[in-house]
């Protein structure tokens, strides 16, 4: 079977080719898809540990300032 | 003279050239024979502006002479990373290739420097597109350590580091991303802010990755940090992200000391893994601040590989995403490691950038709501283990070492995904000669706690008096 970084090379490969932009050497492309998948995995995770609660990006200000003070007790 | 000029504090010079102590040509002429002095050894700046330097120098002697105070910085010599736009002219961005684009106008935090009185001395050294946690610099020279010309400066900032801590300039703004600021402040062992996302404005700012961008000052002192952050902190219509909140005095809140504030201290199960000489200047600042009232305690920390990992995302899609066309259509023109690095975010789903943007508020509230349960300021260090040499760091030398350069923001990269505000504070010398800094962590907007608990600091030790010398 072969290793998902492995199919995500070849995609980074493909990629470049479509592109037309300088050749990625498979050494690098193996290398982007190793760091790419960890990142990939990762946030998929997070995102699902969080049990679909999604907020709006663009008040994350407004949430930060709601934050600001802390509870005393 | 020069020599004792250039050694005191921003709100020293600041307040001897108000009192007509001494004038601003002398602290500028200072300055400059300094620069001089080090510019070869560690390659601060990248571009040296001394004539037009010295001409505002005099103009602010001559506004003095006829009893005009410009403001509280007036006629103070600074520097700042070259990637804030000013009218008429091209930041570098550290690149080859920003160099080419005149700025129509000028950033919002040089316009208020200016109209508090600043000079500026240049344009600063930095990572290119702020790209790298170093200070390489493929096309402008790697900017290096003043303390130990063999280790890095940290970076993207690196020449706003180098250069505050060579006494060089009086101050410098930098920008974070990753830990952009805290880096090379904590590497150079000077003071560095992260202040909180929104607080300060990027109009004007060659941006990283928006979601994480930050622009903050480093200087000598708490109290010089304070100082510009009030300045440059505040409400921007043209900064989209810019908050409303009232930006508070820091400099009179510092007369609050330290005395109540509650401190969270990282457990052995995360510390083990670190530096004993990291351990034990954790350790001996913890026992200061506890002295100037300040005590700490054990706190649970969530696991930073998670938001590592979100910072990360979101970082490498918004970068690749402003990046694109230069990438496809000019990649001669980039480094190989900035290339890299940034090309892979062209590989990360559209849906996992937003999955990292639309949990950030959960996440970001969750982290407060337990890290800052029952704590002020959370402590930890800017890095983990011993500041690595330029050697150790060359990413263009061997395939090893970008991971080593990724772990350098191990500690840094997860405030910026979780907005929230951090300092670097320096607390003592590694026995390779570089200084070992903490990075203090406060909930949002309480960017006064940071510099009340430095200041305090600062007061009872002297690290921050240190200066490197030419040897």
């Amino acid at each position: 079977m072969t290793e998902p970084s492995d199919e995500l090379a070849r995609l980074i490969e493909l990629e470049a080719r479509l592109l037309q932009r300088r050749p990625v050497t498979a050494t690098r492309a193996a290398e982007l898809a190793v760091e790419v998948e960890r990142i990939n995995r990762r946030v998929a995770a997070e995102a699902e540990r969080q049990h679909g609660f999604f907020d709006d990006p663009f008040q994350f200000v407004a949430l930060l300032e709601s934050l600001k003070d802390a509870p005393r007790g | 003279v020069a020599e004792a000029l250039a050694g005191r504090s921003l709100t020293e010079i600041a307040a001897a050239i108000a009192a007509k102590q001494v004038s601003a040509l002398e602290v500028t002429r200072a300055c400059l024979a300094r620069i001089e002095a080090w510019q070869p050894r560690i390659n601060a700046f990248i571009t040296l502006e001394a004539e037009p330097a010295l001409e505002a120098a005099a103009r602010a002697d001559a506004a003095l002479a006829r009893g005009t105070l410009l403001g509280p910085l007036h006629g103070v010599p600074l520097a700042h990373k070259d990637m804030f736009a000013r009218a008429g002219t091209a930041a570098s961005g550290g690149s080859r290739i920003l160099g080419e684009l005149v700025a129509g106008d000028t950033a919002t935090v040089l316009e208020r420097l200016a109209s508090a009185g600043a000079i500026s001395l240049g344009r600063l050294n930095m990572s290119e597109f702020a790209a790298g946690p170093t200070g390489h610099n493929a096309h402008w020279g790697d900017c290096r350590n003043p303390w130990n010309t063999a280790h890095i400066a940290g970076g993207s900032s690196s020449g706003s580091g180098a250069a505050v801590a060579a006494r060089l300039v009086y101050g410098a703004l930098g920008s974070d991303t990753g830990g952009s600021v805290r880096l090379p402040a904590g590497f150079c062992g000077v003071v560095g802010l992260k202040p909180t996302y929104g607080r300060v404005s990027r109009h004007g700012a060659m941006p990283r990755a928006w979601s994480l961008d930050a622009v903050g000052p480093l200087a000598r002192t708490a109290r010089d940090c304070a100082l510009l952050t009030g300045i440059v902190a505040g409400y921007d219509p043209r900064d989209a992200t810019s908050s409303r909140d009232p930006v508070p005095d820091y400099v009179a809140a510092l007369a609050d000391g330290a005395s109540g504030l509650r401190l969270g201290a990282p457990p052995e199960a995360v510390t083990s893994g670190w530096s004993p000489a990291i351990v034990g200047a954790l350790d001996t600042a913890l026992a200061v601040f506890r002295d100037v009232g300040a005590p700490s305690r054990v706190v649970d920390l969530p696991d930073f590989t998670g938001l590592y990992a979100l910072a990360d995302a979101v970082s490498k899609s918004e970068a690749a995403a402003m990046h694109g066309r230069w990438l496809r259509e000019r990649p001669q023109d980039y480094s190989v490691h900035v290339r890299s690095r940034t090309e892979a975010g062209l590989h990360i789903p559209a849906a996992r950038y937003l999955e990292a943007l639309a949990i950030r508020g959960k996440v970001a509230a969750g982290f407060v709501g337990t890290v800052f349960a029952e704590i002020d300021v959370l402590v930890l260090p800017v890095l983990a283990v011993p500041v690595p040499t330029i050697a150790e760091t060359d990413v263009e030398a061997s395939a090893e070492i970008p991971g080593v350069v990724a772990g350098i923001t191990q500690l840094t990269r997860p405030f910026n995904y979780l907005g929230l505000p951090a300092l670097a504070l320096p607390v003592g010398f590694d026995p390779n000669g570089v200084p070992i800094s903490l990075q203090l962590v406060a909930r949002p907007f309480n960017e006064a706690l940071l510099f009340r608990l430095a200041h305090a600091y600062q007061a009872a030790t002297d690290w921050h008096r240190r200066l490197p010398t030419l040897t």
